[in-house]
């Protein structure tokens, strides 16, 4: 079995400057990420918190369900709202995340058009609480925010889900860029080892470089047949800007962040993540190592003087 | 840049430390380093029968001490009734007096009395080694007309002779001269062989040499109703040679031990007469680790000696399986970090490595399949009843404990060894590893506890074959020290930046990518 399987040597990989898990762990994650400020970007609401005070767009909170005894007054939190999103504080993997996108009556609409009454939103609040989604089973908090109406340029590029896109950014400056489909095969969700399909995009464009789906090449979206080839991500400045932000915010130096496009408020934080993965590299056909080095080798006045567009522009050079 | 040269130096000192330990007591203790080769060990017992007359009975029986080419595995003394005093300090100043005593308040007729001793054979072969006793020679020899006998005949051997070695010949050969008057006189006073190697050794030292009697004990493969043989031990430049009565030239000293040292009786009884020992001696071979083990827990402890074989067996069975867990450990980080294998939590393939150390490879891993397939079956049962989380998997682990207890019970009613070896250890440790992987289930999906339950149980496999390599297990045991280079080569790896293997796997498609794009 062995034998059929492809392999490559090392030296290939460190040619193509492919940065290893031990490498990412070692040299970037531990050395640039303290372990302090985790809670900074583990912790969602926290990150909310945090970006409000930055000015950074996020998903406007529209509530906090801490203790169960505060379910009672879901009501009165939701009146007025007729589409909202609830989620695990701490959750992963979009377990436990509910969007309802309407009301009809008593009724709160999911997107499928399902039903559900207050008192189901209650019970799926109380099991947040309990950790039924959050790792290891711990206490949680419950987020009520608002739901993202996402911008129909993405329209015939994902099967049922939503695309987000991740940026990596190191010591403030966007290295590398990636947009998640969700597939049949993902479930919807837009996780690449579920069998989401991971597009490179290029840092100046916001257009596809290249695509994959289980690690592999391809041309075409799997479920919808569009050429992936043809995406472009709208208000691409805008976004790579905010996700350049999120370096004063976190003070973290090896930094995932996920971005959303809303249709009316544009490009939004949904998630930080620490630990951001290296698939990105094999979306976007190329290797993180270069790109980490040429920022390494800035001087320290250049990185401390440079304002968030300058690290956008310096990335738009360099990296392509 | 600071902190690198520190783990450098850290390393540095870890592995010197540790192969330097091991060393020193390899070379300075004797303890080998592989356990390959096999110590001979002769249990020998002796047997004292006396008949007691009704009075209180107090036996004093000499026994053997430490010796420089046999060592003490374990001695004891056995007959009911009796009460017992083992004898004191195996190597101390009283070493060639060592005795034991069996006491009673009131006996009677035919007695048995058993003393039995494990004993060793060291690198050495060299005989007592050792202080000499007093040297002791018979008084009688110091009356005439022994004392005229003893003289002429003292004289004529030293005429005769140039060292001690030749004497000791001049006087044996005299002595084997029956129609000699003076012959005839000494040995008038002698009636067992005991007495007239007293004889012999007095000669010996009257002739200005220095002697001393012992009670040597042959150790041949294995033989019954053995005496023990009165010797003589001539010292001289610090050589000792051996002799027998009526034999001029030194003996081989191979596989003698000497039971007894200098010239106190071998027993003395109180109220009991027409006491007779017997000695029986069986041979084995052991492999050396297990002698060296036992040997040192009797020896009192030397400075040098970190080893854990003075603790009682109970407690260096813990430490042994303890000592294995670094190894495991390493292990672990050698398939994680530079082979890329992904396994549910870091140190669960080590608990699964002991666990089957219980159970043994093959029930281990078939155990593992059912329970941990069963246990999910349950967990994606309770997950539709829509419980809680740690409701579901606490009930998980009730279902896990309830299946392994179920094959216990099967296990001895029909008899089947594999299941029976189900005991609480391992039900903890499967249990726990359900609750991972149902927890993992939760999060990753079932793709994702495929890959680690197979990663978790191919790492848990080869932890097992190291931590329960015997050889292994020796080494940590006897040197412990070195789990510090375990340890050093465990802070090594995490400096390992390169790519796992796994990763030359992942990264493969890209690398094909770039080619094409090349051309
Ligand atoms: N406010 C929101 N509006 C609409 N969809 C959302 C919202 N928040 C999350 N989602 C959906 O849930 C998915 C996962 O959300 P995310 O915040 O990344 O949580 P997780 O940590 O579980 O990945 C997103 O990709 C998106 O599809
Ligand atoms: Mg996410």
């Amino acid at each position: 079995m062995i034998g059929k399987l492809q392999w490559c040597r090392p030296g290939e990989l460190h040619r193509l400057g492919i940065i290893g898990m031990n490498r990412r762990n070692g040299e970037y994650i531990a050395r640039y990420n303290p372990r302090a400020l985790y809670p900074r970007v583990d912790d969602k609401l926290a990150t909310k918190v945090l970006a409000n005070e930055f000015h950074l767009k996020v998903p406007e909170l529209y509530g906090v369900v801490q203790y169960q005894h505060e379910i009672k007054q879901l009501g009165k939190t939701l009146e007025g709202r007729t589409s909202f999103v609830i989620k695990p504080s701490q959750g992963s993997a979009g377990k436990g995340i509910l969007v309802i996108l309407d009301r009809e009556g008593d009724y709160f609409l999911k997107p499928s058009g399902e039903k559900l009454t207050l008192h189901d939103l209650q019970r799926h609040i109380s099991n947040t609480l309990s950790g039924l989604y959050s790792l290891g089973g711990r206490n949680d908090k419950a987020m009520i925010e608002y739901a993202i109406e996402f911008s129909d340029a993405f329209e015939g590029f994902s099967y049922q889900g939503v695309p987000d896109i991740r940026v990596v950014i190191f010591q403030g400056y966007p290295v590398m860029a990636m947009m998640r489909l969700s597939t049949q095969a993902s479930d919807g969700k837009a996780n690449l080892h579920q069998g989401a399909v991971g597009v490179g995009i290029d840092l100046v464009t916001g257009k596809a470089r290249s695509a994959v789906q289980h690690g592999r090449p391809i041309e075409q979206h799997p479920d919808t047949g569009r050429r992936l080839q043809e995406l472009v991500v709208p208000q691409w400045d805008e976004l790579i800007l905010l996700a350049s932000k999120c370096y004063e915010m976190t003070e973290m130096g090896y930094l995932g962040a996920d971005i959303v496009l809303d249709e009316k408020l544009g490009p939004l934080i949904l998630e930080l993540n620490a630990r951001p993965g290296l698939a990105i590299q094999v979306a976007n056909n190329a290797g993180l190592l270069p790109r980490l080095k040429a920022v390494k080798q800035l001087s320290r006045s250049e990185r401390i003087l440079s304002q968030p567009l300058d690290r956008v522009r310096f990335a738009q050079k360099h990296f392509i | 840049m600071n902190a690198k040269v520190q783990l450098r130096i850290l390393i540095v000192i870890l592995m010197a430390v540790g192969l330097g330990t091991a060393l020193i007591k390899h070379y300075q203790i004797g303890y080998p380093l592989i356990p390959k080769q096999q110590i001979p060990i002769w249990t020998i017992e002796a047997k004292v029968n006396f008949f007691a007359t009704g009075d209180p009975v107090k036996v004093k029986f000499a026994v053997p001490g430490e010796q420089n080419n046999f060592g003490i595995l374990e001695e004891a003394g056995s007959s009911h009734d009796y009460g017992f005093i083992p004898a004191g300090d195996l190597s101390g100043s009283d070493g060639f007096y060592r005795y034991v005593t069996w006491s009673i308040s009131e006996a009677t007729g035919l007695q048995e009395l058993y003393y039995r001793v494990d004993i060793y054979q060291k690198k050495n072969f060299e005989l007592l080694d050792l202080e000499s006793p007093p040297l002791n020679p018979s008084k009688k020899y110091e009356e005439d007309p022994l004392a005229i006998a003893a003289e002429e005949l003292v004289k004529s051997a030293q005429y005769h002779s140039a060292d001690a070695v030749t004497y000791v010949g001049q006087v044996i050969q005299l002595l084997n001269n029956e129609a000699d008057q003076n012959v005839q006189t000494l040995l008038s006073a002698t009636r067992t062989d005991l007495d007239r190697t007293r004889l012999l050794n007095t000669l010996i030292i009257k002739g200005g040499y220095e002697s001393h009697l012992i009670r040597a004990l042959l150790l041949a493969e294995t033989s019954t109703k053995q005496a023990l043989q009165p010797m003589v031990v001539l010292i001289e430049d610090g050589q000792r040679y051996l002799f027998n009565w009526g034999t001029p030239q030194p003996q081989q000293q191979m596989n003698l031990l000497a039971w007894q040292r200098g010239g106190p009786s071998l027993i003395e009884i109180e109220g009991g007469r027409n006491a007779t020992v017997e000695f029986s001696v069986i041979k084995q071979a052991l492999p050396a680790s297990f002698v060296l083990e036992q040997a040192s827990r009797q020896r009192e402890k030397k400075l040098m000696d970190f080893s854990l074989t003075s603790l009682s067996v109970e407690q260096q069975d813990s430490y042994r399986l303890l000592l294995t867990i670094p190894f495991g450990a390493l292990i672990v980080v050698i398939l994680r970090n530079i082979i890329g294998i992904r396994t549910t939590g870091t140190f669960m393939p080590i608990l699964l490595a002991m666990a089957f150390l219980r159970t043994n490879l093959g029930p281990g891993i078939l155990l593992f399949i059912i329970v941990v397939s069963a246990g999910l079956t349950v967990r994606a049962y309770l997950t539709k009843l829509d419980l809680l989380l740690v409701p579901r998997i606490s009930a998980v682990v009730v279902v896990v404990i309830g299946i392994m207890v179920s094959f216990g019970i099967f296990g001895s009613k029909f008899d089947l060894d594999i299941l029976r070896s189900v005991t609480l250890f391992p039900t903890i440790i499967l249990a726990w590893t359900v609750e991972r992987l149902s927890v993992l289930w939760e999060e990753d999906g079932p793709k994702e506890v495929g890959i680690q339950t197979l990663g978790s149980l191919t790492v848990a496999i080869l932890a097992y074959l190291a931590m329960g390599n015997p050889i292994l297990r020796y080494q940590v045991f006897i040197f412990p020290e070195l789990i510090l280079v375990a340890l050093a080569i465990i802070l090594a790896l995490g400096q390992y930046s390169g790519y796992r293997l796994s990763e030359l796997l992942r990264f493969a498609p890209l690398v094909k990518t770039n080619q094409e794009d090349g051309k």
